[in-house]
């Protein structure tokens, strides 16, 4: 089961996903791994709405996600998994996904949340979450589309948390 | 003119015969042995000779059919205003050194047969100035396709500075050097190509890259990419089809006899991926293959036509003009035992040979239509260069195999396309990566001695791509835009094969390495001098003044056909 992306995008499936990563990625599944997601119908209908028809929709716990990519439970299928925030995506890692890169794809504004790239908003807690990733090896980078310039999110946090979040 | 179906109703198939005209940019890059007099011999020794013949089968009513491509490389040096200047002197030089062979010769009465030889070299040089500048106007192309306008012959494309394009990393680079040599096509010849000749016959099919464990994204064949810009065909190797080791360099059983007595061969042929066949390939291109059998009696080493004791030896050259006076003899003997070469005496085995090659196409379509009753294809495929330049007697044989087959009822000539418009393609295949080196694979461009090149390649490819996207506002006339354009001309030239070439059959390395790293030094001087905001001093504008009248290739170029097309890696 080649996995052709892992990405965390709050928005999950939009535009971006579909037109952006999909013709380049080639994924023919797309796995959700989110525990709320894989037990709401209604949400679920929502995402499939979303979805090309040719491509096939799963909806995972987060445990069964990551047994799905540890285990190659698709063996036939090229895959985007979708994550649809930071606390998912530790909590994917912490369970002992292996992973050797995570794409950041859209993290939306709230309060307290500062802007560190285009579209990817975070604050202290994220960064802990990120540190705590990156501590595994894994190689986190930020983009929106396929084609972006890579941007290392690490490099951003470790030399400029600071100074963005105005403590400097 | 005719056509398929008009005539020749008991024909087995077709014949193409394609020839691939290529010379590396050397403009104000070096002089006798590597240098600009490539392409001022392909010129004398080679292109002329091959119009001339052209026009004069013209004259007879017998379409020759060739299908051609030129290099758009080889195009731009062909209309280059400084090469055509530097041509008017090679000529002339040359004539002048015939003169001054004659009168040397003519001191010594031993001496008879190389007076002659080198009188008629004197006349032939003459002769093909007053050609080249009466008859064709110093226009070389422009008769090509004046031929191509007229049906008489077909012209293709490939891409922009010839490189192996499987070993490139970047589809940044593929896009550009194919979209850049259409374009380069359409300026020269006023039209859209319909073929498209892949360099070294180098062909990738599509795949996965990973950049990760788990990111990966899809690089699509290079067929596809061909499509896109409006392309029908393209060629490959015997092996891409049929999976059987091509014939560089390769040793076969001697076919000569083969061809004349009818025997039937050990082999069936197969009307499975045969190169008897065209293909559809997924992308909805069409892909013909050369035929092993047809190009080895050609060129073959050991046995081909090129290689009869009668016919000028190549190598061997008159150590005080250069010119060339003596005949193969026999290909084992060392130079010094070389007999004088008899113009006179190749006549006969010149129409031998394109009788034979006549024999052989026509027995080889004759035993595909017998075991799968289908209209076949042989398809030969050369550089253009071998025929005068590296043959000499060659551009003549070309002319006598295209006579004779014109009068041969079981064989249409015809061009490719003209061929796949008869016989359309219905079966799909997938090819593997192919090229018609030796081994079918990539390592004679990528091996020990050149593997450096491309990670210099691919560091340029990267660093392009990284600029456009940073400097995504400059416009034509800007001094940015300019400098990017030029940024875009030295990685097309680091990305040619001729440097691999050169390097790979040792016959060229000291050159090959220096031009390299030539176009590697400017593209960085360039680079850094655009990020580091340089680009407005006056120290940058004349360099880059210095460098556009050296690399003066493709003038209108949009460096943006540069930009990122696949993801950046980590």
């Amino acid at each position: 089961m080649p996995i052709a992306l892992v990405r965390v995008d709050n928005r999950l499936i939009h535009a971006k996903v579909i037109e952006g990563w999909l013709p380049i990625i080639r994924a023919n599944h797309i796995i959700i791994a989110n525990n709320t997601i894989a037990i709401d119908s209604m949400h679920q209908a929502l995402l499939k709405l979303a979805t090309p028809p040719n491509v096939k929709l799963s909806f995972l716990t987060i445990k069964d996600a990551v047994e799905a990519i540890n285990f190659n439970k698709f063996p036939n299928d090229r895959i985007l998994v979708l994550v649809k925030d930071l606390q998912d995506m530790l909590s994917m890692v912490e369970m002992g996904c292996v992973l050797e890169s995570i794409n950041i794809g859209g993290l939306y504004y709230s309060s307290g949340k500062v802007e560190v790239a285009r579209n990817v908003y975070l604050d202290d807690k994220d960064v802990e979450i990120l540190k705590k990733i990156s501590s595994r090896g894994i190689k986190l980078e930020v983009r929106a589309l396929p084609m972006d310039t890579k941007l290392d999110i690490m490099d951003i946090v470790i030399k400029n948390w600071d100074r963005l979040r105005g403590r400097s | 003119m005719t056509i398929v179906g008009n005539n020749k109703p008991n024909a087995y198939g077709a014949f193409c015969m394609v020839l691939h005209s290529h010379i590396p940019f050397c403009r104000k890059s070096g002089v006798w042995p590597f240098g600009e007099e490539w392409v001022f011999e392909g010129i004398t020794e080679t292109y002329l000779p091959l119009l001339n013949i052209m026009y004069e089968l013209k004259e007879k009513k017998i379409p020759p059919k060739f299908t051609i491509s030129f290099s758009p490389v080889l195009m731009e040096q062909l209309s280059d205003e400084y090469m055509l200047k530097r041509y008017e002197e090679y000529i002339n030089e040359r004539i002048e050194i015939a003169k001054r062979d004659i009168y040397r010769f003519s001191s010594t009465e031993k001496n008879g047969a190389l007076l002659f030889l080198s009188e008629y070299y004197k006349n032939n040089f003459i002769n093909l100035r007053s050609d080249f500048y009466n008859k064709y106007e110093g226009n070389i192309l422009k008769h090509f396709a004046e031929l191509q306008d007229a049906g008489l012959i077909e012209i293709i494309t490939t891409a922009a500075t010839h490189p192996y394009l499987p070993l490139l990393s970047r589809d940044s680079s593929i896009y550009s050097q194919i979209k850049l040599g259409i374009e380069t096509y359409k300026k020269h010849f006023h039209c859209p190509p319909k073929g498209f000749w892949l360099p070294e016959c180098g062909y990738r099919p599509q795949y996965f890259k990973n950049v990760t464990a788990n990111e990966s994204y899809y690089k699509p064949a290079i067929d596809e990419f061909l499509v896109k810009e409006g392309i029908k065909y393209t060629i490959v190797d015997s092996y891409a089809v049929e999976g059987e080791e091509s014939f560089w360099g390769g040793k076969c059983d001697n076919l000569y006899n083969y061809a004349l007595s009818g025997e039937e061969r050990s082999k069936s042929f197969s009307i499975n991926n045969s190169s008897y066949l065209p293909y559809m390939l997924p992308s909805g291109c069409m892909v013909v293959a050369r035929n092993k059998v047809a190009g080895l009696q050609v060129w073959s080493s050991e046995y081909g036509y090129s290689c009869d004791g009668n016919y000028r030896d190549f190598y061997k050259r008159d150590p005080s003009s250069g010119l060339q006076y003596w005949k193969i003899t026999d290909k084992s003997l060392p130079e010094l035992f070389k007999e004088v070469y008899q113009p006179e005496n190749t006549k006969t085995r010149v129409d031998e040979n394109a009788y034979h090659f006549n024999i052989l196409v026509e027995n080889l379509l004759k035993e595909f239509r017998k075991s799968n009753n289908e209209y076949g294809l042989v398809l030969t495929a050369f550089d253009t260069e071998l025929f005068g330049h590296w043959w000499y007697e060659g551009i003549e044989w070309l002319k006598l195999v295209v006579e004779k087959m014109f009068l041969n009822p079981f064989l249409h000539q015809l061009t490719v396309s003209e061929f796949l418009a008869h016989k359309t393609p219905t079966k799909k295949i997938e090819l593997p990566e192919s090229s018609w080196g030796p081994g079918n694979d990539s390592h004679l461009w990528y091996n020990k001695d050149t593997e450096w090149m491309f990670r210099h390649i691919e560091k340029c490819e990267l660093l392009l791509e990284d600029l456009l996207a940073r400097y995504n506002f400059a416009k034509p006339g800007d001094e940015l835009y300019a400098a990017l354009a030029q940024l875009a001309r030295e990685l097309l030239l680091l990305e040619a094969s001729d440097w691999q070439f050169l390097i790979a059959t040792k016959s060229g390395t000291e050159y090959a390495t220096q031009r390299f790293i030539t176009h590697y030094q400017r593209f960085i001087r360039l680079y850094e001098g655009i990020v580091n905001n340089e680009y407005t001093t006056q120290e940058f504008k004349y360099y880059l003044l210095e460098v556009q009248s050296i690399d003066n290739l493709f003038p209108d170029i949009e460096p943006y056909i540069f930009t990122r097309r696949e993801p950046q890696p980590f």
